[in-house]
């Protein structure tokens, strides 16, 4: 192994300037003569706006404009889009209510926003902002998905009948009825998959300006996929044609997903520049984060599991009720039908499956994808409900999986929900996990916490998940707006040096340093010389941005293929100097060579000699660049077992994680340090959501938990530290062979855990617990069920 | 933020000046209070009258039987303060787990107990060590002071100067965090004194910290944990929000009371190695420690010793089990890939 190359744990490139203060995030930078802005909000969860006042406003000191939703409709900004197309039961598309990027007749979650202030100075920007008056009507807010169908309840929005966005299914309804009625047990289960507050440490913000010159729109904004920010932007909202308008996405803290969606505020600030012609600036406040970034979540699921008596899965059944909040983000459709459902076959060969899926309309913030987006939802069905029919009919939780687990033979696997996976070997992680967990170990632990008078529970998720989104040709048979391929771009310098340029976007993946590893290692040129370009649209060509754990798989394999036609082109160019043929060049860690002789040119000469073509092949075009464009064969299908257990305080309820363990499959690694990270990160989300983090609204639909005082986000000291362990079967789909790893640990860990503490409290009579599963409410539970025994 | 205007007096008499001039004056400790409120535009004072810049409200002094906590001093010192460990252990330790070391660096005693949260630590101490609280103008007993939510004895223009504790033969802090805000939930401060025992419960009741005179009693005449076993508290004053019902507080109350104090446990994984030299087991030799408090542990407060494996593995997730195999051998590309780690083959 090369210290930089593939399989090197290299330091982080990025992580210097990250660390001493030198990064460039968004509200670091300052524009000349720039402008803040200010929303006005409803603090209702519903209201009819009777009147918008802005004449005290507009005399505040510093008040530059006002605007709101009727200065936007005048200018014809188009509404906010949602970018994937959901054709219901009966054949009808989703409802799709029209979202205005500011309020016009109601608002419908608390922080909507309706108008927007813009001042010379923030303080005065607020102050502005406090001063307009707004007359509302209060309307009655539904708030809980469960009760949005009901007729008794009021509606979001008036053309949406029964808060119904879509009524959905997949699968074979008539199969998965018989094969229910051929089983011999069945396992129920009634759960809450917790709505979640995303929370990245950065919140969004955004700068937009306007250049009266060349009428260019620049918007500098905290953005996962800037192209596609553009494209929304010029296409739907109409701001500016696209190629006057240049997206920027400096270095951005985090996004777990949230950072993909177009939301309002960056669009207002872009065209409110033009109106002021001037910088308009705004950097979310935390509270505002909590009320306005597009939550994840939220589902609530009836389940059942047919089994035959020898405990092979016959049949899944799956209802779920999905919150959409108040308006469709721009991808919420797609989260909980083709990236949940599809995913319900989980590791198993259950060949019979029905899910249908209720998204509903309630005034509460937007539901969007989030870290994992319908897979952890999928993965925490299958696990809860295989966990739980475990212990129903006695067979031994791994044994039970492993009975149902698909073969290490049976690749490609077609399950019955669309998706068909390409390799895995699901036995292989899972002793790994129960080997490095030590399980036989446990009746022991058990025994011996116990004797301290403490309960201890071990718990399994074994999950598979659809990463490498997407192929473009599959996506688009589903209702996607876009395609999802990638694109990369691989620029010698004349001096030898390269410069990377991916369509992908990283906001804490390590891309610089990993898509320099992969071209270190491809075209053995040193590490340091290598810079990877990425997050705006005037440097790098269109490309589809980072979510889904599709950054190494589909970007890095565009920069496969780009470094393959350099390599191409190089060879001619050595060929032509070294006076050889085409043919006899060979080339390995960075040097054509002439084969069987010693003649042979390094890849910064081929570099120097294609932008110096004094001595060059004829017809050959000069210069050392190439670009490559890759549209996957097929998702990646990362899977694993992940192992759980914890040690239960009977007095309290506290929960302590006293071991965790994630065996993970995610084909090549490229570097394992970051790997790590990823994994170890994900398992934090993922306990975050099993015990500690809840998103509240109150029956009038007030945002409970509005910030980090009653939000409770997971701590390092809550933060098991994970014995990690790989298998690996490298993806056929992609050329590197790798899988992506970026979520895994969101999907796996929620329920590993709550099946630890369920197995932990099993025998006291808890055989079920609602996330997040608090000291509070584990200590209910154990209560209750003394009560009840 | 709106606008105000700043002073830093140097002296105490100038501070007490400078509020009483002031149209809506407000005093600014260590600001991790007020500042986190004005920055949410819930308050507008005319004037902040900084308190850092007089030497004579920070410090700690030991003399006859009682530790002086001046109105300044931070959290961290209390924390680190020789005099208040070696005479008030409790005391030190409770100072020691308000909020994160930025808190605890700034966050001052008085603005501590002058704001009287519900939920602060610093009133279960005062109350249950039988503390008096020195202002500019007299001195109020910890009984006299704490009213009610956010409400002390403190008049409009009062500056609280120092706090007096008095030491105690034992005492004991035990506290239960709020999950999400990290301050308690219910925190239980149990001190043997001359005159018998008292016991301040913060983070629980609707009106701020209160004793429970039951329990008191019990301890005074049977100072240990079983002495309280029979008693349960009521709910009826207590909060219920979304972290906890009255119910459940006045269950933790028993426990927290009940506790036998601290015990420091080292958990290192066994029979583990470095990743990076292989050196088995842990601790490699140029392993690194660091002990962290794990705070929600209920009972017992414990340590968790993270151990960061020699060079290049700054993540204590290295620190891997025993693999038989010898070191994982990473990936190369192009080729045979034997890729990193140990592949399985696809059937
Ligand atoms: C993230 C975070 C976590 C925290 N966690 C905890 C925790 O776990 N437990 C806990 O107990 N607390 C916690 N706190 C609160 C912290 O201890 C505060 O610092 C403290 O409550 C207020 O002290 P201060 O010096 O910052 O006061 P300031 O914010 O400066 O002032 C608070 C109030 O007291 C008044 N005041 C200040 N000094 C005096 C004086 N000498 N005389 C009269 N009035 C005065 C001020 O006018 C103001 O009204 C936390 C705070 C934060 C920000």
């Amino acid at each position: 192994m090369s210290e930089h190359g593939m399989g090197a744990s290299v330091r982080r490139k990025e992580d210097y300037r990250f660390l001493t203060g030198n990064g460039h995030y968004l509200d670091d930078m300052v524009r000349p003569r720039q402008t803040f802005a200010c929303f006005v909000r409803s603090p209702h969860a519903h209201a009819k706006i009777r009147g918008i006042d802005t004449s005290s406003a507009a005399s505040a000191p510093g008040v530059i404009g006002i605007f709101t939703g009727k200065d936007l409709e005048a200018d014809g900004v188009g509404p906010l889009i949602c970018g994937w197309g959901i054709t219901d039961k009966n054949g009808e598309p989703h409802k799709a209510p029209a979202h205005p990027a500011l309020a016009t007749d109601e608002v419908r979650h608390v922080g909507d926003q309706l108008a927007v202030v813009i001042a010379e100075t923030l303080e005065q920007a607020r102050d502005g902002a406090e001063l307009v008056s707004v007359d509302y009507e209060e309307l009655p807010a539904v708030v809980l998905p469960k009760n949005a169908m009901d007729a008794s309840s009021p509606l979001v929005h008036a053309d949406v009948p029964n808060n119904l966005c879509y009524d959905w299914e997949l699968g074979d309804k008539a199969a998965t009825e018989a094969a229910f009625s051929n089983a011999a047990h069945v396992t129920s289960i009634d759960i809450v998959n917790n709505r979640l507050v995303p929370n990245a440490i950065e919140p969004r913000a955004a700068i937009g300006e306007y250049d009266a010159g060349s009428e260019n729109l620049t918007l500098y904004t905290t953005s996962q996929n800037p192209h596609v920010a553009r494209l929304v932007l010029s296409a739907f909202n109409g701001i500016a044609p696209e190629h006057k308008l240049r997206v920027i996405a400096p270095d951005v803290g985090g996004g777990f997903g949230s950072k993909i969606f177009i939301y309002a505020e960056e669009t207002v600030c872009l065209w409110a520049a033009r109106k002021v012609r001037r910088p308009v600036k705004w950097t979310a406040s935390r509270s505002e984060a909590f009320q306005t970034d597009a939550h994840g979540r939220d589902h609530v699921t009836h389940a059942e599991l047919a089994m035959d008596a020898d405990g092979k899965f016959l049949g899944l059944r799956v209802n779920t009720i999905a919150n959409m909040g108040a308006y469709l983000s721009t991808f919420a459709t797609c989260v909980p039908s083709y990236l949940y459902a599809t995913l319900l076959a989980g590791q198993y060969t259950t060949p019979a499956i029905y899910c249908d899926v209720q998204a509903v309309f309630t005034n509460t913030t937007p539901v969007d994808a989030l870290r994992g987006a319908g897979r952890p939802e999928a993965t925490y069905v299958i696990e809860r409900l295989v966990e739980t029919a475990a212990k129903e009919t006695g067979v031994a939780p791994s044994e039970l999986r492993r009975r149902n687990m698909v073969a290490a033979d049976a690749y490609p696997y077609q399950t019955p929900v669309i998706m068909q996976y390409d390799c895995g070997n699901y036995g292989a992680s899972l002793d790994e996990a129960m080997r490095i967990a030590d399980h036989t170990g446990f009746a022991a632990r058990k025994a011996e916490a116990q004797s301290r008078g403490k309960l201890r529970g071990i718990g399994f998720s074994a999950y598979i998940e659809a990463c490498g989104i997407a192929p473009s040709a599959a996506v688009g048979s589903l209702g996607a707006g876009v395609g999802l391929w990638e694109a990369g771009q691989i620029r010698f310098n004349p001096t030898g040096n390269v410069t990377v340029f991916t369509g992908s976007h990283s906001h804490g993946q390590g891309h610089e340093t990993t898509f320099a590893q992969i071209i270190s290692e491809r075209l053995g040129v040193p590490f340091e010389n290598i810079d990877v370009v990425h997050g705006d649209t005037d440097k790098v060509m269109f490309g589809m941005g980072t979510y889904g754990s599709r950054s190494a798989a589909v970007g890095g394999s565009a920069l496969v293929k780009a470094a393959d036609k350099i390599i191409e082109k190089g060879r001619k160019i050595a060929a032509h100097i070294l006076e050889a043929s085409e043919d006899d060049i060979e080339f390995a860690n960075g040097n054509f060579t002439v084969a069987g002789t010693d003649k042979a040119m390094n890849i910064g000469e081929v570099a120097f000699a294609a932008y110096v073509p004094h001595n060059y092949p004829e017809g050959l075009e000069p210069g050392l660049n190439e670009t490559a464009v890759y549209d996957p064969l097929n998702f990646s299908f990362p899977a694993g077992t992940h192992i759980c257990e914890v040690e239960i305080d009977p007095d309290t309820g506290a929960v302590e994680i006293v071991n965790y363990t994630a065996v993970d499959d995610f084909g090549t690694v490229i570097n394992p340090m970051i790997v790590a990270g990823q994994v170890q990160g994900g398992v934090a989300h993922g306990v975050g959501q099993a015990l500690h983090e809840g998103c509240n609204y109150d029956e009038n639909g007030q945002l409970i938990t509005g910030s980090f005082m009653d939000y409770s986000m997971p701590r390092a000291d809550n933060t098991p530290s994970v014995d990690i362990g790989y298998t690996s079967v490298p993806s056929p789909s992609n050329p590197l062979g790798v899988k992506g790893c970026g979520e895994a640990g969101a999907i796996a860990a929620p329920a590993a855990t709550i099946n630890a503490v369920v197995d932990a409290l099993w025998d006291l009579g808890v055989h079920d617990i609602a996330m997040p599963a608090t000291a509070h409410k584990i200590w209910q539970s154990i209560r209750a069920a003394k009560a009840a025994a | 933020m709106y606008d105000f205007e700043y002073q830093r007096p140097a002296s105490l008499a100038d501070a007490i000046t400078a509020l009483k001039s002031a149209e809506d004056g407000k005093l600014l400790a260590g600001g991790h209070t007020l500042i986190p409120t004005l920055k949410q535009r819930l308050a507008r004072p005319s004037d902040l009258i900084d308190l850092s810049g007089i030497a004579e409200l920070r410090g700690i002094k030991s003399e006859g039987g009682t530790i002086t906590v001046g109105a300044t001093t931070s959290h961290a010192e209390v924390t680190e303060s020789d005099a208040v460990k070696s005479a008030i252990p409790a005391l030190a330790e409770l100072a020691g787990m308000i909020g994160d070391p930025q808190v605890r660096h700034c966050g001052t005693i008085g603005g501590s107990i002058a704001n009287n949260d519900p939920a602060a630590d610093y009133p279960g101490a005062l109350l249950g060590l039988g503390a008096t609280i020195v202002t500019d103008s007299r001195e109020i007993t910890a009984d006299d002071f704490f009213l009610g939510l956010f409400e002390t004895a403190l008049e409009e223009t009062e500056i609280i100067t120092a706090v007096k504790f008095p030491v105690p033969q034992a005492a004991n802090y035990q506290k239960f965090a709020q999950p999400a805000s990290r301050f308690s939930l219910v925190g239980a401060f149990v001190a043997k004194t001359g005159g018998g025992v008292r016991v301040a419960i913060t983070g629980a009741g609707q009106e701020g910290v209160f004793r429970v005179p039951e329990m008191e009693a019990a301890l005074s005449a049977n100072f240990s944990p079983d002495a309280i076993s029979g008693i349960t508290v009521s709910d009826s004053n207590l909060n219920t929000d979304i972290h906890a019902s009255a119910e459940y507080r006045a269950h933790l109350i028993g426990v927290m009371v009940g506790s036998r104090g601290y015990r420091l446990r080292v958990s290192l994984p066994k029979g583990r190695q470095c990743a990076s030299c292989r050196q088995a087991p842990l601790p490699c030799s140029g392993a690194t420690f660091q002990r962290s408090r794990v705070p929600v542990a209920g009972r017992r407060v414990r340590y968790r010793i993270t151990a960061y494996p020699c060079q290049d593995s700054p993540f204590s997730v290295s620190v891997r089990p025993n693999a038989p195999d010898g070191p994982p051998t990473p990936a190369r590309f192009p080729g045979s890939r034997p890729a990193f780690p140990q592949p399985v083959p696809a059937g």
